[in-house]
């Protein structure tokens, strides 16, 4: 199980090889599920919060909500009864929020191609509270993800009655450890 | 929302916080936009109370009673005021994985 821990220097999280490269697989699908025709070719990976901001849509941008039902919760809609209120929101943040979600996994996987601190049993790395905040976006973005695809209910058995022959046997044990994961990384945000 | 094993969130711990003015967004007292987030299977309770704090500058206590909110009556509405501020919370909340809408308070 990854470890996630507040120490003096930030937030120390310990992962060992299997969980990093697991990390790394997952992060690395939704990237690609993020990305698309209108990302840009260079970006600086600051500037994501300003495009949100500025919230403007370019003359291509989406009104409607993705056909994939797992972008579509990624992505969706801000107005409930008024399409045409959602369509217009759309049109001004989609392309800022996909922008901003790409960042969020860009950084978790450079962080985890980086210098880890290696050791025996895996690697050690320090990241600072706006970083974890990347992360918490990221890894709550895999998990939304995972939990339309593996349609995954409230109230259900914790792996959804599905027996370990069932091929969603796997990915609901990798969503169910990311859970861990990422509650482990809000407590040590937020000092709990 | 999933509760984890991890720590639990009591609710009789959260005291009533309905009137709190310090974190207000808004003093209209009849304000007529609100930002509600959706229950959803997936979000975590923690995390759903720790995006509160963090976009809305809430008490832990206040952040904690709309969460528990918005598991247990299905939403909530978590900010109120004008259009355009509603909109931009609702942004917000999206980059973060909340299921969030505006809507006239009628």
């Amino acid at each position: 199980m990854a470890l996630v821990r507040r120490r003096r220097g930030g937030i120390v999280v310990s992962v060992d090889h299997d969980e990093l490269a697991m990390l790394t697989q997952v992060v690395g699908e939704i990237r690609e599920l993020l990305a698309g025709d209108d990302e840009p070719t260079e970006r600086t990976g600051d500037d994501a919060f300003q495009e949100l901001v500025a919230g403007i849509g370019g003359q291509d941008a989406p009104v409607e909500a993705p056909a994939d039902p797992a972008l579509a919760r990624l992505f969706p809609d801000a107005y409930r009864d008024d399409p045409e209120a959602a369509a217009e929101w759309r049109r001004l943040t989609e392309s800022g929020l996909r922008t901003q979600k790409r960042a969020n996994a860009d950084r978790i996987l450079a962080d985890l191609g980086g210098d880890l601190r290696t050791g025996p049993h895996g690697g050690k790395l320090t990241i600072d509270d706006d970083t974890a905040e990347a992360w918490l976006a990221a890894l709550n973005d895999v998990r939304l993800v995972l939990g339309v695809r593996l349609d995954v209910t409230e109230d259900g058995d914790p792996f959804g009655g599905y027996d370990r022959h069932d091929p969603r046997a796997h990915p609901f044990l990798i969503y169910h450890w990311l859970t861990a994961v990422q509650d482990g990384l809000v407590r040590a945000v937020s000092g709990d | 929302m999933t509760e984890t094993g991890a720590g639990t969130l009591a609710p009789e711990a959260a005291p009533d916080v309905g009137i709190d003015p310090g974190t207000e967004t808004k003093t209209d007292p009849d304000p007529p936009w609100v930002t509600v987030v959706w229950n959803d299977p997936v979000n975590l309770m923690s995390y759903v109370t720790h995006v509160l704090q963090r976009l809305f500058g809430y008490s832990k206590e206040k952040a904690t009673s709309l969460m528990l909110d918005v598991h247990e009556k299905g939403r909530a509405a978590v900010s109120s005021g004008s259009r355009e501020q509603m909109e931009h919370a609702a942004a917000r909340l999206h980059a973060a994985g909340l299921w969030a809408t505006v809507a006239q308070d009628k």
